[in-house]
């Protein structure tokens, strides 16, 4: 058994509109990541893994070796940190303009040495550009090397640089991410006919899995699986699901667990059509009785961090006793939530997807 | 200001989580004595051509041996000069 041991989780409920790019559009985001970033000396993104990155767990994991391997991920998402631009000339006066003096500790391979080096893990370290679905990615290939390969403990960290000029403007050509001009007309929303789609958001998530805990776990971690699809275009999804249903078949077969013990389940819940469509007919064809929630629109789509760290906040929200509902449903719904329910025992699931063709799910049972 | 205080400031900034083994004791100290590895050794350039608004290509070929020899390089070739620790450390993180 795997046991997820800390988890510590960064997002923000505040929002700014991001007036002066390509795409203007809302974010969710830490203001201060932004405050000294001109000076080409501080970097977002190391100011937003800095929020998650606990000295005390650092201290745990320093003062309480495992007997066998440890290793380190960085699930980085889609981004390559160094040499954001975007298409049009910013200057400084734009809000997110920044530049790189130290370009070289801004590549994610070199970032995740350094921070892989805090903690004292010496026995492997990566980094994962499975874009959305990052952070829940990992967990398969950490299952897979605490299995077969003599790793006790791993150390992942979510974190992307979401909320820059290059990205806003990614999201807001694809018809991803909501828009500014849009707003009168339409919330943040997943599984809604009315309203739809996500902000952009900053968040980070940092967590430590171990076979033999040495204090008191924060969930069983029974297994996870990511899958394909069967589809030429990269940047959408099927509508029957397929990618979802085979991920969340493939974490069940792996986990040994019966569709029935599931009865949450934390859903990627973009709220775009596409996913709409996809996710809901996958969860729909494998699951009978169940609660689905999102968290996107309360803290916008983290991106690379997104999986993992949603996941530590629905972990959060069990413990009160609560499955919060999807934000601005505009319809009575008592499986993908339209009000806030009691939380019941039993394993929960994370489901995840990134562009590229990259679905993953992942159960989970509190502690 | 003392200089001791403000390149340990500065190790702290490049070597987050391990900087007092690197932390320097005298101003006589060597730096390749120091931990300090290559990647710490660039940022830390970095960071002191900042504080000091050298141009890069000045302070990425910098050669010294001991903390005197980099706080006269910095003192000659600097275009301005901090006189506070806390201020000079903060305009750069």
């Amino acid at each position: 058994m795997i046991y997820l041991t800390h988890y510590r989780c960064a997002a923000s409920t505040h929002t700014d509109v991001i007036e002066d790019n390509v795409y203007p559009q809302r974010v969710h985001w830490f203001p201060e990541t932004y405050e000294r970033v001109k000076s080409g000396m501080v970097y977002p993104a190391h100011v937003l893994a800095s929020k998650v990155i606990d000295p005390k767990v650092i201290e745990y994991v320093k003062n309480n070796p495992v007997k066998g391997k440890t290793g380190f991920i960085l699930a980085g998402g889609s981004q390559g940190w160094a040499g954001v631009r975007g298409k049009k000339e910013y200057t400084d006066e734009s809000m997110l303009h920044y530049q790189y003096k130290l370009p070289l500790v801004c590549l994610t391979n070199i970032y995740a040495g350094r921070v892989a080096s805090m903690f004292g893990v010496s026995d492997y370290v990566s980094t994962d550009a499975s874009a959305c679905a990052s952070s829940i990615k990992v967990l398969m290939d950490m299952q897979n090397m605490m299995d077969n390969f003599g790793f006790d403990r791993f150390i992942i960290l979510g974190v992307e640089d979401a909320v820059n000029n290059s990205t806003l403007e990614f999201f807001g050509q694809a018809k991803a991410s909501l828009l500014y001009k849009d707003e009168e007309s339409i919330k943040p929303s997943a599984f809604d006919s009315v309203n739809a789609g996500f902000n952009i958001g900053q968040g980070s998530v940092l967590a430590v899995f171990e076979k033999e805990p040495k204090e008191d776990p924060a969930a069983k971690f029974y297994g996870s699986y990511t899958s394909a699809e069967e589809f030429t275009n990269p940047l959408g999804q099927r509508p029957d699901g397929q990618g979802y249903r085979r991920a969340i078949e493939g974490a069940l077969h792996y986990s040994k667990v019966n569709v029935d013990e599931v009865k949450i389940i934390k859903t990627h819940g973009t709220g775009t059509p596409t996913n709409n469509t996809a996710e809901k007919a996958a969860i729909t064809s494998v699951f009978n009785e169940f609660m689905a929630t999102s968290y996107k629109q309360r803290v916008g789509h983290t991106l690379a961090a997104s999986g993992l760290m949603e996941t530590g906040f629905l972990l959060d929200d069990i413990k009160k006793g609560t499955i919060p509902k999807i934000l601005n449903r505009t319809e009575h719904d008592d499986k993908f939530l339209s009000y806030d329910a009691p939380a019941v025992d039993g394993k929960f699931m994370s489901l995840s997807a990134g562009m590229g063709n990259v679905y993953c799910a992942a159960l989970f049972e509190p502690c | 200001m003392d200089f001791i205080e403000l390149f340990n400031g500065v190790v702290k900034l490049a070597k987050p989580t391990s900087a007092e083994k690197s932390f320097a004791v005298n101003i006589e100290d060597r730096i390749k004595d120091l931990d300090i590895d290559s990647l710490d050794n660039i940022m830390l350039l970095m960071y002191f051509g900042e504080m000091y608004d050298i141009p890069e290509e000045i302070i990425r070929e910098l050669q010294v041996e001991t903390v005197q020899e980099l706080k006269d390089f910095l003192e000659k070739n600097g275009n301005k000069f901090p006189t506070d620790v806390n201020v000079a450390l903060k305009e750069v993180s």
